[in-house]
């Protein structure tokens, strides 16, 4: 019995191009790589404004965090000529806002409930 | 329901679910609500991953998760012949600055076990291995 993630993406046209990714599953010790490996690919094909949809995620634990932390990182070069991009979070379940609290990220990321106005954040 | 309840699983990342499932199913029983439940499945989810991660990397390894119901608390005991590792020796980190700002993500585990239940303790059993316990009081 193993854990499993799938991570499914779409683009959506607002003021600015936003790449959302879907997340469905749980984000743990055995699926945070393939998070980070996607919003890598991602970034590196010239996206720099991601939507996380958390909305799916049934479990997180610090690895999750720590893979949006990573992807943070990378985000603060993904823009035009190196400046940075944008990443938002929609919809935390309870198991990923109890991390995100816990560990003091809530204060730190963009977070909405509500799609569109996740999309103007932009 | 008779306590306490055991699970072995091997120390691979692929049992992570199965010790999560195990812990949901088996607090649940035992009194603790759906909050609680949520905070000592991540506490023990990160236990278990930090021994599979740091204490037994190469694997093989075998960990006993036993969950014990009281009147008034869940108590959880988790076993492992991995290097020996008192995890609740561990600083804390400082998250009074921006977690955002640190170069180096993680390091959030042991933090996280430690701040999701009301005890902590660690020791070596008889027999050599790490036994870590986590109390989770009910209500």
């Amino acid at each position: 019995m193993s854990s499993a993630l799938r991570i499914a993406v779409s683009e959506e046209k607002g003021n600015v191009p936003v790449t959302i990714l879907h997340l469905t599953g749980d984000l743990d010790g055995k699926t945070y790589q393939e998070l980070e490996a996607k919003a890598a690919e991602i970034i590196g094909a010239g996206a720099s404004n991601l939507l996380f949809d958390l909305g799916g995620v049934g479990f997180m634990g610090s690895a999750g965090m720590r893979a949006l932390h990573a992807i943070s990182n990378k985000m603060k070069t993904a823009g035009p000529n190196g400046s940075a991009g944008k990443m938002t979070l929609l919809n935390p379940t309870d198991a990923v806002a109890r991390v995100l609290k816990t560990l003091g990220f809530d204060q730190h990321f963009s977070i909405h409930t509500n799609l569109e106005e996740a999309l103007k954040s932009f | 329901m008779t306590w306490p309840q055991n699970l072995q699983i091997a120390a691979d990342l692929d049992s992570l679910k199965q010790a999560r499932d195990f812990v949901e199913e088996t607090t649940q029983l035992a009194g603790l609500d759906q909050d609680r439940t949520g905070e000592l499945l991540l506490a023990v989810d990160e236990a278990v991953t930090n021994i599979i991660m740091h204490g037994c990397p190469q694997g093989g390894c075998t960990i006993e998760l036993e969950v014990q119901g009281k009147p008034d608390a869940c108590i959880i005991r988790i076993r492992d012949d991995a290097a020996l590792f008192d995890p609740t020796a561990i600083q804390d980190p400082n998250l009074d600055i921006s977690p955002l700002e640190r170069d180096a993500p993680g390091g959030f585990g042991v933090y996280l076990f430690k701040h999701l239940v009301d005890q902590t303790s660690y020791c070596t059993t008889p027999d050599g291995r790490n036994e870590l316990t986590l109390l989770k009081r009910i209500g």
